[in-house]
């Protein structure tokens, strides 16, 4: 069983196998300039914490955002070219007439050819996943932003657990749908839309936000992200600023501005207002004795959330994976 | 060796088919005393017939006298069926001559001729019996 | 006589479309078994129950006593080749054997092999370029060299040209013959004459009922064509039991089913093929239908 699912599977397999040893290439030697470079720009001050890397991040702009998309990327491909046709296929062309009636139990069958799919599946993103974070980690360190959304799912261990709930889904999509590019489909917007509502609606939540509240000093609005209102502008607009916090996520952009007696600042009741400008100066700003709430996840909070999540996806997996052995039993029969 | 062949719609069962070629072969000639008939496997992947079919054959063959099989090694022609010397048949072929150009003198056409003739002969047979 | 194949009430829905109905039956061992009906009948769905594939919405089937596909065991005693006989077509013939090989644990490597040169097939073609009737015998091939003991074949015959289907009928009686301990084979098809030729036993099934069920040599010696002026059937003999009646104003042709033909000055009694044979099983399964039924 193991070697008809793998000459079934060749072709894809060396597929994959080539736009890893592509992307392995270009990162490799793209990631061992950069580290000469990051060198050079942090001799001195320990962490890079002095330097500025907006240069070097847009240098490496290209490898940087590229090899970040294609970890998020390769999980939904290989639900869809390699999970949604595994069973879908046999469906399709009758061929499960034939094999379903070899020595062999539709169990076992399922068994084989998942594990060797989705062990692929999780190995080659998984190896993807460690080379973009090698490449990618002294731009993290610069930038503090891993913790972000995009940045999170393409860095660490939770792209593995992407990888293994994307073949489950694809399998279990072919299962039900019987047709093989119905089910491609419908995997890439499932895996895509399941992409999008994690970090929106269930990643935030793993753990109960820390909530502060940070005094606008001149430090504090030295590094603001934003200032300014939202809006067109009029009364309604509120006065907002966006702070961060390094390696911090953020789970605002900004955060409406209150002055010592918790009110909201909008448009007009601003203090430090001129005629010249819509935005106040820094500097008198400094003085006005104001604050703003803020909701982030710490740092030190990464790797629990990269476990968490990860393991919430092997959880799907799993369940998904009981679906289509059920769905092969019963609903087929 | 003879070949075996299947009439599909002769509404005869296909053994029987077999049985009538045999003695048809013994008949003409083509088999003698000592002759091996066909194996059962050949004549099944040959005719794309049931073997089950060649063994009821033979085995009516057998029954008749006309083949015995001998294990392990094939079935042999044992029997000979009356083939009376041709010198027997041609008086009756010259009588059968004559009816048959009375008959054509009486106006009957071929079909008729032979509707007479098997009908005759069947009444014949079942009064015999 | 053992059953090999044995259904109690078996019923197959498929949601409101109902392909198999109460239909109870029974497949002696050792012989080539010919199921015979019309397009609809329940003869596919009936041999996918029969092999597993499916599973019923009521009812009872059994092979070897056992419930079909059980285990892997019972999977490696039962040979199927599917209506179309699906095969991988990226696969090459080669790789279809070895697949055979590697899932069967009866595999007849020899036989495979042998076969594969007999057809000559190429072993490095790939299955999707082979021809209707070789894709049947790589089909066939993969079924028989498992070594089966019930062999379960579904139209297949039915997509192929006369010579292919005529190769393939040799191919599979070769196989019958070969079989140490005779295997069962079921096959099912609507060409009464290639069922005449290759089956012992025969099952004739209409509306899921089985209709007509014996060997065919039973069947063919007590079944009759009686042409008579016209009459009704209940003024005919006991013992005659009338399968099929049509009347013209004058003439009444019966197919009736007796033990011998009974002479009588006033009709004449012959033998009847065994295509018309089924034909009146299935004609008079016809005009037993409920009224109501639209006749397809």
């Amino acid at each position: 069983m193991t070697w008809l699912t793998w000459r079934q599977f060749r072709a894809q397999f060396l597929v994959a196998a080539a736009v890893l040893v592509a992307a392995t290439a270009y990162l490799l030697i793209s990631g061992l300039d950069l580290r000469d470079k990051y060198h050079d720009l942090t001799a001195g001050c320990p962490d890079g914490g002095c330097a500025d890397g907006s240069q070097l991040l847009d240098a490496y702009a290209f490898p940087y955002w590229t090899g970040s998309a294609l970890v998020l990327l390769v999980p939904a491909l290989i639900g869809a070219f390699w999970g949604a046709p595994l069973i879908a296929r046999e469906l399709e062309t009758g061929t499960y007439r034939l094999i379903w009636n070899q020595g062999i139990g539709r169990g076992r069958w399922l068994t084989v050819k998942l594990l060797l799919v989705g062990v692929t599946a999780v190995t080659v993103t998984g190896l993807l996943s460690l080379l973009v974070t090698w490449f990618a980690s002294p731009l993290d360190r610069l930038n503090h932003d891993r913790f972000t959304p995009l940045l999170f799912a393409s860095r660490g261990i939770v792209p593995l657990g992407y990888a293994a709930f994307a073949v489950a889904l694809g399998t279990c999509l072919g299962l039900f749908l019987r047709r093989t590019v119905a089910a491609m489909a419908i995997t890439l917007a499932v895996f895509a839309a399941v992409q999008v509502l994690v970090p929106l609606a269930v990643r935030p939540h793993l753990e109960q936000p820390v909530h502060s509240v940070v005094a606008l000093d001149a430090a504090t609005l030295r590094s603001t992200r934003m200032l300014g209102f939202t809006g067109s502008h009029g009364p309604s607009a509120t006065f907002v600023a966006g702070i961060a916090v390094p390696d911090a996520w953020m789970l605002s952009d900004s955060s409406p501005i209150r002055d010592s007696s918790e009110r909201v600042l909008t448009f007009g009741t601003q203090p430090c207002a001129n005629n010249s400008h819509d935005v106040p100066s820094e500097d008198c700003l400094a003085h006005a004795n104001l604050h703003v709430a803020i909701d982030y996840q710490p740092a030190d909070r990464y790797w629990p959330f990269q476990w968490i999540e990860t393991a919430i996806f092997l959880a799907l997996t799993a369940a998904l994976t009981a679906l289509t052995t059920w769905g092969l039993h019963r609903r087929l029969g | 060796m003879i070949e075996f062949h299947i009439e599909p719609r002769s509404g005869v069962a296909p053994y029987l088919q077999l049985v009538h070629q045999v003695r048809q072969a013994l008949r003409l000639g083509l088999l003698h005393q000592g002759d091996r008939l066909p194996k059962v496997k050949d004549v099944a992947a040959k005719v794309a017939i049931n073997p089950n079919t060649v063994l009821k054959a033979y085995r009516q063959l057998e029954n008749e006298g006309l083949v015995s099989p001998k294990p392990g090694v094939g079935t042999f022609v044992t029997g000979t069926l009356g083939d009376p010397a041709t010198s027997e048949h041609e008086p009756l072929r010259q009588e059968l001559r004559r009816w048959l150009a009375s008959a054509r003198a009486a106006g009957l056409d071929q079909e008729s001729i032979e509707a007479l003739f098997q009908q005759t002969f069947r009444t014949t047979v079942e009064e015999e019996r | 006589m053992t059953a090999i194949v044995e259904t109690r009430a078996l019923t197959k829905r498929y949601g409101r479309r109902t392909a198999l109905a109460d239909c109870t039956l029974t497949v002696p061992a050792g012989r080539v078994v010919g199921l015979v009906g019309p397009n609809g009948a329940g003869k596919s769905t009936l041999l996918q129950l029969a092999c597993g594939l499916l599973t019923p919405t009521s009812g009872a089937v059994e092979v070897f006593g056992r419930p079909p596909a059980a285990d892997s065991a019972q999977l490696a005693r039962v040979g199927f080749v599917a209506q179309d006989t699906p095969t991988y077509a990226t696969l090459t013939v080669a790789d279809h054997l070895r697949l055979g090989a590697r899932l069967n644990p009866h595999w007849d490597a020899a036989l495979a092999d042998r076969r594969i040169r007999q057809l000559g097939l190429d072993p490095t073609q790939r299955a999707g370029r082979l021809s209707g009737g070789q894709r049947a015998q790589l089909a066939l091939t993969l079924a028989v060299a498992k070594r089966p003991e019930l062999l379960l074949l579904d139209e297949p015959v039915a997509a192929l040209d006369p010579l292919a289907r005529r190769a393939f009928l040799q191919s599979l009686m070769e196989f019958v013959a070969e079989s140490e301990s005779q295997a069962t084979v079921v096959l099912s098809s609507h060409l009464v004459s290639d069922l005449e030729r290759v089956c012992d036993h025969l099952i004739v099934l209409a509306d899921s009922r089985v209709r007509a069920d014996g060997e065919i040599d039973d069947l063919l010696a007590t079944h009759f064509r009686l042409t008579t002026a016209r009459r009704d059937a209940d003024t005919l003999p006991a013992g005659m039991r009338v399968v099929h009646a049509e009347h013209t104003e004058r003439q009444s042709t019966f197919v009736v089913r007796a033990d011998a033909a009974v002479d009588d000055p006033s009709w004449v009694m012959d033998p009847i093929g065994l295509e018309d044979l089924v034909l009146a099983h299935l004609e008079s399964s016809a005009d037993s239908r409920p009224a109501l039924e639209p006749q397809r």
